[in-house]
């Protein structure tokens, strides 16, 4: 690890200060999961490490917000997030993706905005966070911005963070009737701690036996950012769910994605995975299958 | 550039008031600085598990933690566990069930089952395996491994 210079600030204007002066030589440190290991094997050398471990207590907190939403500090840890009450009351699929990141090693460290930040293409946080239409807020030292978590990633481990700007909050919506869904991390033959090998986030209105109202499929594992199956979200929005209409829902979100071929899947096994788990995801929430068996 | 910062932690019940560089890893600081080699290293990337220790109860894996990250916290390695040489239950449990080959994993494992049952003193089968099976034992096959927790959790002696 090369040496750097150590910053602890106590404040998120204070941290923006720091990172605004040093820019690209500046990094922050979250539970540090990812970012330790870059440090050793120097894939990031940054002249200023800026930890988050002094910030107010607030950035680790689950918080309700006016008309039934959430906001999630950015430093709340996965293991935070699967077993805070107002999450599981909530957002009970976003709890449950948390609960299975990693290994409990992971999830006492890791956080809900590192892992955003970090922006690894199969990360489990971002779909199921895109499909419930979260947003991100980003501080920096003009000011704060608000974004949707769907915007948020330009490139496989990229996000369109500036060097200066800090993820401090996740919002998560109200919603009138919620939103039902569920997510999928499909591990395959890998140790059940790995990541992904394609993660399937869905989430509907409607559907139980009535038209769907409102559809969201959001991929993880098939491109270098998560992926929105709009056309297969075309397919299904303001019908009824027939087991051959889900079908053709599963094709056209498989038909959308765009993998590669790694140690432990080939691009056609994870189209293939993708086709099958969103159907049964769907058939799961409309009452047509019992879902995803594991 | 400061060199060196100021850091204290309470390991193993003992208070260290310590000058670091920045740099250290908790994995660095237990094995290089304090000679606690019981922890190990394995992969290096926090897969392992075998540089599994305990902050504030919880298990971490060391070698992706950075020493500054643990400031003013309770870190609790395999040495902690049997002050003054009074084994612990987990520790007699493994010896009792063989269920060392090796031994390098040891550790963590025990480590990672003594957070188990810190939280969860009555442990499912399920919880069992799914605490000591995100560590990598490549000897054992896990079952004597399991058996051992799973009679410590049970209060067999
Ligand atoms: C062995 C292992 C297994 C894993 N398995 C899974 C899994 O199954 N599923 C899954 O989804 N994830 C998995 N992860 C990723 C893990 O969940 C963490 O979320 C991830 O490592 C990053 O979180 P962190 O808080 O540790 O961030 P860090 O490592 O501290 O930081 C990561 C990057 O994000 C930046 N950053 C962090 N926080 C902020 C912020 N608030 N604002 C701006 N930039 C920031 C840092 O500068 C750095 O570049 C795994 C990681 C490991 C090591």
């Amino acid at each position: 690890m090369r040496p750097f210079e150590y910053a602890e600030p106590v404040s998120v204007g204070e941290v923006c200060e720091i990172l605004g002066r040093h820019g690209e030589d500046a990094r922050v440190i979250a539970g540090g999961n990812s970012l330790v290991y870059f440090l050793k094997r120097r894939i990031v050398s940054p002249r200023v490490l800026v930890t988050l471990q002094s910030l107010p207590a607030a950035l680790g907190t689950a918080d309700p917000m006016p008309g039934g939403g959430l906001r999630l500090g950015a430093l709340m840890t996965h293991g935070a997030v699967a077993t805070h009450p107002l999450v599981r009351e909530r957002c009970p699929q976003l709890a449950t993706t948390a609960a299975n990141i990693g290994s409990v090693r992971v999830r006492n460290s890791g956080t809900i905005g590192g892992s955003l930040c970090y922006a690894h293409p199969a990360i489990d946080t971002a779909p199921v966070l895109i499909t419930l239409g979260a947003e991100v807020v980003i501080a920096a030292r003009g000011g704060t911005r608000t974004l949707p978590v769907e915007q948020f990633f330009s490139d496989a481990f990229k996000s369109v963070l500036a060097p200066d700007e800090l993820l401090t909050e996740i919002r998560l919506p109200g919603h009138g009737r919620p939103l039902r869904g569920s997510y999928i991390k499909f591990v395959g033959q890998k140790a059940k701690s790995s990541m992904a090998i394609v993660g399937i986030a869905v989430a509907i209105r409607g559907g139980d036996g009535a038209p769907v109202e409102e559809v969201h499929i959001v991929l993880g594992g098939v491109s270098p950012t998560p992926l929105r199956a709009r056309r297969a979200e075309d397919l299904l929005r303001g019908k009824r769910a027939t087991p051959e209409l889900l079908r053709q829902v599963g094709a056209a979100a498989a038909a959308g994605t765009a993998p590669w071929d790694d140690p432990w899947a080939s691009a056609g096994y994870k189209r293939d995975m993708v086709e099958v788990l969103s159907r049964q995801a769907l058939e799961g929430l409309t009452g047509l299958g019992p879902g995803y068996q594991g | 550039m400061a060199t060196r910062i100021p850091m204290s932690f309470t390991i193993n019940g003992d208070r260290y008031e310590m000058e670091l560089p920045p740099q250290r890893t908790l994995l660095e600081l237990l094995r290089d600085e304090l000679g606690l080699t019981g922890t190990k290293e394995s992969c290096g990337a926090g897969i392992c598990g075998a540089c599994t220790v305990l902050v504030d109860g919880q298990p971490v894996s060391s070698c992706i933690k950075m020493a500054f990250q643990v400031k003013g916290r309770e870190i609790t390695t395999i040495e902690g566990l049997a002050p003054g040489g009074q084994l612990d239950p987990l520790q007699e449990a493994f010896v009792r069930h063989g269920a060392i080959q090796c031994g390098y994993c040891t550790p963590g494992m025990i480590i990672i089952a003594k957070g188990l049952l810190l939280q969860n003193p009555y442990p499912s089968e399920e919880e069992i395996y799914e605490a000591v099976g995100s560590n990598i034992c490549r000897c054992t096959g896990y079952v004597k491994i399991v058996e051992a927790v799973r009679a410590v959790a049970r209060g067999e002696r």
